[in-house]
C-alpha cells in the first residue's frame, strides 16, 4: 500500500506543478479516508455492536437519546481499553521494522480471540479482521516487507480456517455430537501442525494502518471511528435516532475519545508491560449484552 | 498479612479459602497455589463473601516519583490495594472447581486478584468469578476506589481465556452507571471433558432463549435478555461457546440471591461428581 509512495521512487512524471512529497501525503490521506468510509466492503454495516441485543433488552430506547450516547461511550470505552493495545502492538512492533512483526501480530491475534470471550463479538472482529485482510491484499495493494508479512499470516489464516471447519466439534462435543468424533480425531493430528490464525480486526487494523503509512495515533482514532459509524448507523436502522442526530453525535464524541485514549495512556502501568497485561475489560454489562445477541429471534445485525 | 499455602492435593477434596476477619484490609495478599494431580478433583469455595475493606489513605505516591532507594520509601511504595492471586495446574483427568462466594468491595476498597491456570489436555476446570456492588443497605453501591480481577485459562500452554477485568470510575464515566442498575456482576468459566455435558445443556437452554423481538418492543422497556429472577429482581444472562473448549456464562442480576441461584442451577451437574451441588444449601 505504500504503492503511492514508491511510485515516485520508481520515476513517475511529477502531475502539474505539486512536488512529489505532497502527493506521498495525499496518497496516505486518500487510503485514510477509504479505510473509514463505510462503504469499505469489510461488512461494518452488518454490525451493531451489541446495541441490538441492547434494545432488546431495554438497555437503550428510542425514548430518551441519552441512552444511545451513552450505549456509544460504552462501546469506545471497552474498545480503548480492549481492542486499541492490540491494534497498538501491532503497528508499533512493525514501525520498529519488519523484523518480528509477523510474530507480535499472530500474538496479538491469538491474544484478541483470548480475550474476546463472547462468541457474537468473536465472530464479528474475525469476519470483519478477515474481510479487511483480504482487501488490503487485493485491493489496496500492500507490497514489500509488510507485503511478505500479509501474504504468510493470510497463508496461516486459510491453513487455521480449513482445519477449524473439521475441529470445531472436537472436545466440548458431549455424546449429541459424537459422530463428528471420527473426523475430529483425523484432524487433531494435523492441528498440532497449524498455528491457530483468527483475522482479528483490530490487530489487522493496525497493520493495514501501518502498511499505508498512517500513523499511530491516527490509526487508533480511525479504529474508534469505525465503532462509533457502526454504531450510529444501527442506530439509524433501528430507528432509535435519525441521520441529522447521528452525524451529530458522531461529530460530538471526538473529544471524548481523544479523552479516552489519553486516559488510557496515563494509565502508567501499561507502558512496557507484556500485551496480555494491557488490555482490559471494562464494562462487563455491555459483553453480556452483546453476547446476548443470539437469544433474539429475529435480528437486523451479525452482532 | 501476607498469607501464602501450597497445597498437594491428591484425590476429592473440598477446600476452604478462609481468611483472619472474614476480609482483606488494605494491603493484605493472600496467595493460594494449587496442584491438581492426575485424576484429583476438587472443589474450591469460601464460607461468605469476600469483604474487601478501603484502601488506605497514600499519601506518598511523591516517593515512587523520586525513586530514592532507602528502606523507608520502598516501604511507602507498596502499591495499596489488597488482593489474591492463585496459580492453579491441573493435570489430564483432573477436575477443579473453583467456586466461591462473590466478592464485595466496601466503599473505597482497592482490590486486585490474579489467577492463573493450566490446564493439561484432559484436565477439566469451572471457575466462577463474581463480584456484588458493595454495602447496598449502606448506600455503598459500586463505590470502590478501583476492582481488578485477572483470569487466565491455559489449555495445553496456550492460551483459551483471558478475561482481564478492571473497574474503575473514569472518562467514560462511573462503575455504577456501566452496571446499569445491576448489584451482582460476574461469569464462569467451563473447560474440559468432565463438564462437557454441563456445557452442552448451557448452550442447549440458551439456544432454547431466543426471543421474539418485535413482542418485545411491542411491550416498551420490557427486557428480552433479561429475565426476572426469583426475587422479582432482574437478571440477565448470556453463553457464549468456546471454540473447542467449553463456554463462558456470563451473568448480571439485580439481587444476589438470584445469581446464586442462576449459578446453582449452571453447576447443578457437578453434583455427581463432588457429591453435592455449589451454592445450594446443602454445600454448606
Amino acid at each position: 500500500m505504500t504503492a503511492g509512495i514508491d511510485a515516485e521512487a520508481d520515476g513517475t512524471p511529477s502531475v502539474g506543478n505539486e512536488p512529489a512529497a505532497a502527493r506521498a501525503v495525499w496518497s496516505v490521506q486518500w487510503l485514510t479516508w477509504q479505510l473509514c468510509d463505510s462503504a469499505l466492503p469489510t461488512g461494518g454495516f452488518a454490525h451493531s455492536n451489541g446495541l441490538e441485543a441492547s434494545v432488546a433488552a431495554g438497555a437503550v430506547s428510542a425514548a430518551d437519546p441519552h441512552f444511545l450516547a451513552q450505549f456509544l461511550k460504552s462501546c469506545l470505552a471497552n474498545a480503548v481499553a480492549l481492542q486499541v493495545p492490540m491494534l497498538r502492538a501491532v503497528w508499533d512492533t512493525g514501525a520498529g521494522g519488519s523484523e518480528g512483526l509477523l510474530k507480535a501480530w499472530l500474538q496479538a491475534d491469538a491474544l484478541a480471540n483470548a480475550v474476546i470471550t463472547s462468541h457474537v463479538a468473536r465472530r464479528a472482529s474475525a469476519a470483519q479482521g478477515c474481510a479487511l485482510l483480504r482487501l488490503a491484499c487485493e485491493a489496496l495493494l500492500c507490497t514489500g516487507a509488510h507485503g511478505d508479512a500479509l501474504t504468510e499470516f493470510r497463508k496461516q489464516l486459510r491453513l487455521s480456517q480449513s482445519a477449524n471447519l473439521s475441529v470445531q466439534a472436537r472436545p466440548v462435543a458431549p455424546s449429541s455430537l459424537q459422530q463428528h468424533s471420527g473426523a475430529a480425531a483425523k484432524s487433531s493430528g494435523e492441528n498440532l501442525l497449524v498455528v491457530w490464525v483468527w483475522g482479528h480486526l483490530a490487530p489487522a487494523f493496525g497493520f493495514v494502518c501501518l502498511s499505508a503509512g498512517i500513523d499511530a495515533a491516527a490509526a487508533s482514532r480511525m479504529f474508534l471511528y469505525t465503532v462509533a459509524r457502526d454504531v450510529l448507523s444501527a442506530a439509524n436502522r433501528l430507528s432509535l435516532i435519525g441521520p441529522m442526530q447521528g452525524a451529530r453525535l458522531l461529530a460530538d464524541i471526538s473529544g471524548y475519545v481523544d479523552l479516552l485514549l489519553l486516559e488510557n495512556a496515563s494509565t502508567a502501568e501499561c507502558i512496557g508491560l507484556p500485551l496480555e497485561q494491557q488490555v482490559a475489560q471494562v464494562d462487563p454489562v455491555l459483553e453480556l449484552l452483546q453476547a446476548s445477541h443470539e437469544q433474539l429471534y429475529s435480528r437486523l445485525f451479525n452482532s | 498479612m501476607h498469607h501464602i499455602s501450597t497445597f498437594l492435593l491428591l484425590s476429592f477434596a473440598l477446600q476452604y479459602v478462609i481468611g483472619y476477619g472474614g476480609g482483606l484490609l488494605a494491603k493484605d495478599r493472600v496467595s493460594v497455589e494449587c496442584v491438581l494431580d492426575t485424576g484429583a478433583t476438587v472443589a474450591i469455595t469460601t464460607q461468605s463473601t469476600t469483604k474487601v475493606y478501603k484502601q488506605q489513605k497514600v499519601a506518598p505516591i511523591a516517593v515512587s516519583a523520586s525513586g530514592s532507594g532507602n528502606g523507608a520509601s520502598s516501604k511507602a511504595e507498596e502499591p495499596p490495594w489488597c488482593g489474591q492471586t492463585m496459580y492453579c495446574t491441573i493435570s489430564t483427568g483432573a477436575l477443579l472447581a473453583l467456586v466461591p462466594d462473590p466478592v464485595t468491595c466496601f466503599k473505597a476498597a482497592n482490590y486486585r486478584q490474579v489467577q492463573e491456570f493450566r490446564v493439561a489436555a484432559g484436565g477439566s476446570l469451572v471457575l466462577c468469578d463474581w463480584l456484588t456492588s458493595g454495602r447496598m443497605e449502606r448506600g455503598e453501591v459500586w463505590d470502590f476506589e478501583r476492582f481488578e480481577s485477572h483470569n487466565a485459562i491455559y489449555v495445553d500452554d496456550s492460551l483459551v481465556v483471558l478475561d482481564p477485568l478492571v473497574l474503575q470510575d473514569g472518562i467514560q464515566g462511573t462503575v455504577k452507571q456501566r452496571m446499569r442498575g445491576m448489584h451482582a456482576v460476574g461469569m464462569a468459566v467451563f473447560i474440559g471433558p468432565q463438564v462437557a455435558d454441563m456445557v452442552a445443556q448451557l448452550l442447549a437452554r440458551e439456544h432454547a432463549r431466543r426471543q421474539r423481538f418485535s413482542a418485545v418492543r411491542q411491550a416498551g422497556s420490557a427486557a428480552a435478555a433479561m429475565g426476572v429472577g426469583c426475587t422479582g429482581g432482574k437478571i440477565m444472562s448470556s453463553v457464549s461457546p468456546l471454540p473447542g473448549h467449553g463456554a463462558v456464562l456470563r451473568f448480571a442480576a439485580e439481587q444476589t440471591e438470584d445469581a446464586y441461584a442462576l449459578l446453582q442451577e449452571a453447576l447443578e451437574p457437578l453434583e455427581d461428581i463432588l457429591g453435592a451441588s455449589p451454592y445450594s444449601n446443602d454445600y454448606y
